[in-house]
């Protein structure tokens, strides 16, 4: 488990985590998602051990990361921007790496290159930046750490290297034990992916909950009426956002889905129907009852 | 929080180091071969053409180049090693090379050892090649050999300073932040704190009549200079060491050099560790870093600045007209400098502001040293021997002539104190008597008991050396100065005495005296100079030139005249050879 106890750290005046508490439990996708500048990507440098915290503490499986080569072993960061040595290409880069990681597994490598359409031989430098990506990732795959941190992963490629790595993440989890932590900016990614979504804003975590709590509470309802009911009659229902359109009303409720479609039914409609609403939705509607101004946040 | 136990079976710093040799082998290859096309390359051409000369007037004189090709090996070595330093830290100056870095299951010092290993070795490498080489070739039958034991012992210090100098400029990698600053700071430094230092010194020098500062501290300001001193020193000094006063490396050096690499290396290993890793990319990673470097900076700059503009130095008030601006610009160049904008003028104009009042207050302090030191005259008895007229002058250690020398310095202190040149309108620059010959000046060097050199410097013609007259004939006079012409006067081993003098006529004739001749000479000189009173300072004088085992000169007032007719019975040696 990865663990941080008001950790703080800041870059001259700016406190980019501010008393930040985290707790990733094993074997989850854990998804950080956030708006630029929000403090993702430093709280990844920060369990990676590549930054040290200014303040507070964080633990993997209750020790430090900082200086610590043996918890640094099982831990793969894979930034937004990766580097490869100058001329080097993957099998220099996965020699190197099977020299760092006592857990690199050089058949998985092997079948990843079967997978990913990257030569093996040619120069990384020369790539494009989704090849480049894609190179991080299968080294990042076959190094099999305990913990994956991934900070944009998804940023660069197409949508079928998109489903691959997916794919490749789930299993890695379900087979190998693996936790993944990933940092986006974009919700849309995670949604169908992460076990666990915390949004961080100017350094505070703000909202986290295991995803399938949060979508099961909140439901997006479409109901079109003859003629609009009274105000009262939906008196008990918590609904967190209502838009009316001709007869046609939208609303955010929270509850249970056959009870609120009971509750509505009773109403006489002229149809009703529940929508899942998309991970962002349910992160706008959340945010916006605790009093956010979603839009800044999620930028 | 606790530490885990490791039950991994790899070992990545070991990984890292191969992996880093192997990275930086081409680069370590290209200079090796350039650096073998100097040497031996070079000068295996030279040694060629002398395949069919192999006597020993014809021999390549390796001793004679021994020492300047060692410097270029050595130099390249440095340089090359300097190369690896920016290029195996090249990730602490950008951020994506940082985070894969940082991220790796190693410790800061495993990091920092494994790559600043990895380019002592690329230097290593190159200087032990083209080094064993240039050694090898001592072993060919045309060039003139070097004693084995001076071939060893100049590569294992050369080793010991290229560990010295890596450690050192690994102080300015870690507190960097980019490879162009990086430099931008070694060089500051290195150019600076001697020029600096030696600024200051001559400051001292000027500000008080008499003193001789030692310049030869200087070699402390750097490591650079310490290197390039004692490995000079050592590279010419294997036969030279017996007639010139070269200070030999000596295993105290060593070990000293050893433990201040070692010393260095902590200091990295702590500052490494607390670098901070997002620093990277950013001018310098500690704040004290350019808070320094602006201060040695704008100091030098305000000092160019100054004398570019008055040609005067610390002494004119003219030189603080422009002294000030020229710090203070410095100082805001240089901030502008490190962070790339025109942000940090106000911190920059304090620092340069610290470095004026800094500057003022050494200016004070070595003046009010200076003054303080102008009147001082080491009690004789504290003095353990003396040298009145340079250093390599005969060598005074009896305590009469010891309190001889004292006195005729306090009565140049007294003199001055009355006014000496350039602080009095009515003063009389005094030409140097004849009988002194080229002691034209009075170089005092005290060695004092407790180990200490006091040196002071006092130009003849400047003193009111009527006054001194009677104690310098007297010094004169003394069995250790006449004893000094011994050495002069005695042949080498089948040799003989080589006199140059005009006698008879004013062309300079040559004698060739035996050994006999040569302590007749001397013996009949050194009875006139007892008998002599100061009468001797108003005469004329021959000049003679003896030059027997050692060489001296020696003014023969005309009043001495069994000397003078010794001579002109002397018949001269007419040989073109001679």
């Amino acid at each position: 488990m990865i663990k941080t106890v008001d950790l703080v750290k800041r870059f001259g005046d700016k406190c980019a985590l501010d008393a930040l508490n985290v707790e990733i439990y094993d074997g989850c996708i854990y998804g950080l998602v956030g708006s630029n500048g929000s403090g993702k990507s430093t709280l990844l440098r920060i369990f990676s051990g590549v930054y040290y915290p200014d303040g507070g503490t964080v633990s993997v499986d209750g020790y430090s990361v900082w200086n610590n080569p043996e918890v640094k072993g099982q831990i793969f960061y894979l930034p937004d921007s990766p580097h490869f040595f100058k001329n080097a290409n993957l099998n220099e880069m996965a020699d190197f790496y099977s020299g760092m990681y006592a857990t690199f597994d050089r058949s998985e490598f092997d079948r990843l290159t079967t997978i990913f359409p990257i030569s093996r031989t040619s120069k990384i430098d020369n790539m494009s930046k989704g090849m480049q990506r894609q190179a991080a990732l299968m080294l990042a795959m076959a190094a099999r750490p305990k913990y994956l941190l991934l900070d944009e992963a998804f940023d660069g490629l197409d949508p079928v290297m998109r489903n691959v790595l997916k794919s490749l993440l789930i299993s890695g989890i379900e087979g190998g034990g693996m936790t993944a932590v990933i940092a986006s900016h974009n919700l849309r990614e995670l949604e169908d992916l992460c076990d666990h979504v915390a949004l961080i804003h100017e350094g505070h975590i703000i909202f986290s909950d295991e995803l399938e709590a949060v979508r099961g509470g909140i439901h997006k309802v479409q109901a079109a009426f003859k003629e609009m009911p009274p105000h009262i009659s939906f008196e008990g229902m918590q609904i967190l956002k209502c838009e009316k359109t001709g007869s046609l009303m939208q609303m955010i409720i929270r509850g249970e889905e056959e009870e609120i479609l009971a509750r509505i039914n009773d109403l006489d409609p002229i149809f009703v129907e529940a929508i899942e609403p998309t991970l962002e939705e349910i992160f706008i509607y959340e945010m916006e009852a605790e009093g956010y101004d979603v839009k800044n946040i999620l930028g | 929080m606790t530490s885990k136990t490791s039950s991994v079976k790899i070992n990545p710093a070991r990984k890292m180091l191969r992996f880093t040799l192997k990275k930086q082998t081409p680069i370590t290859l290209l200079v090796t071969a350039f650096t073998l096309v100097f040497c031996p390359g070079a000068v295996l051409r030279e040694v060629l053409d002398r395949m069919d000369y192999v006597s020993d007037n014809l021999r390549y004189d390796l001793p004679l180049f021994f020492p300047g090709i060692t410097a270029g090996v050595f130099i390249i070595a440095v340089a090359l090693t300097f190369l690896l330093l920016l290029t195996n830290f090249g990730f602490l100056f950008s951020k994506r090379a940082g985070d894969m870095f940082h991220a790796l299951p190693l410790t800061r010092n495993e990091l920092l050892f494994t790559r600043v290993i990895a380019a002592f070795i690329g230097g290593l490498f190159t200087m032990t090649l083209a080094y064993g080489s240039l050694a090898a070739m001592s072993l060919l039958p045309m060039v003139t050999p070097l004693p084995v034991i001076h071939i060893i012992t100049t590569y294992l210090i050369m080793v010991l300073f290229l560990a010295f100098l890596t450690a050192f400029m690994l102080i300015f990698v870690v507190t960097g932040g980019g490879a162009f600053d990086t430099i931008l700071a070694i060089g500051a430094v290195n150019a600076a704190l001697p020029a600096l230092g030696a600024v200051f010194i001559s400051f001292f020098e000027n500000s008080a009549h008499g003193l001789d500062a030692a310049y030869d501290g200087l070699i402390y300001t750097t490591p650079f200079a310490y290197t390039v001193y004692k490995l000079a020193c050592h590279a010419e000094g294997w036969e030279a060491s017996n007639v010139l006063n070269i200070e030999r490396f000596t295993i105290v050096s060593a070990l000293l050099v050893l433990a201040f690499t070692v010393l260095m290396l902590w200091i990295c290993s702590r500052l490494f560790r607390v670098r901070k890793s997002e620093t990277a990319g950013e001018a310098y990673s500690f704040k004290f870093v350019p808070a320094v470097l602006s201060v040695l900076i704008s100091v030098a700059g305000g000092y160019l600045i100054g004398l570019i503009m008055t040609s005067n130095g610390f002494e004119s008030g003219d030189f603080w007209l422009f002294f000030l601006p020229g710090a203070l610009l410095s100082a805001v160049a240089f901030g502008a400098i490190s962070t790339r904008a025109f942000k940090t003028v106000k911190g920059s104009l304090i620092k340069g502001g610290i470095a004026v009042a800094l500057t003022i207050t050494i200016v004070l302090s070595v003046g009010f040293a200076a003054s303080v030191a102008e009147d001082k005259v080491p009690a004789a008895e504290s003095v353990k021997s003396v040298r009145p007229f340079g250093h390599y002058s005969v060598e005074f250690t009896e305590p009469e002539d010891i309190a001889l020398i004292t006195q005729i310095h306090t009565t140049i202190v007294e003199n001055n104190n009355e006014g000496y040149p350039g602080s009095t309108e009515d003063y009389q620059y005094e030409e140097v008597p004849k009988v002194l010959g080229n002691i034209d000046d009075m170089r005092l060097t005290y060695t004092l008991k407790n180990g200490r050199e006091m040196r002071r410097n006092y130009w003849y013609s400047e003193l009111k050396a009527k006054n001194l007259r009677k104690d310098l004939l007297a010094l004169m006079q003394t069995d250790a100065f006449l004893a000094d012409y011994d050495a002069a006067a005695s042949h080498k081993i089948n040799g003989h005495i080589r006199l140059h003098a005009a006698v008879k006529t004013e062309t300079e004739s040559n004698y060739l005296l035996t050994n006999k001749q040569g302590k007749e000479l001397v013996a009949l000189f050194k009875k006139e100079m007892l008998e002599a009173d100061v009468s001797v300072f108003e005469e004329e004088c021959l000049d003679l030139y003896l030059e027997g085992a050692e060489y001296r000169r020696m003014c023969v007032p005309k009043s001495f005249e069994e000397t003078v007719a010794y001579i002109e019975a002397l018949e001269p040696f007419e040989s073109e050879e001679y």
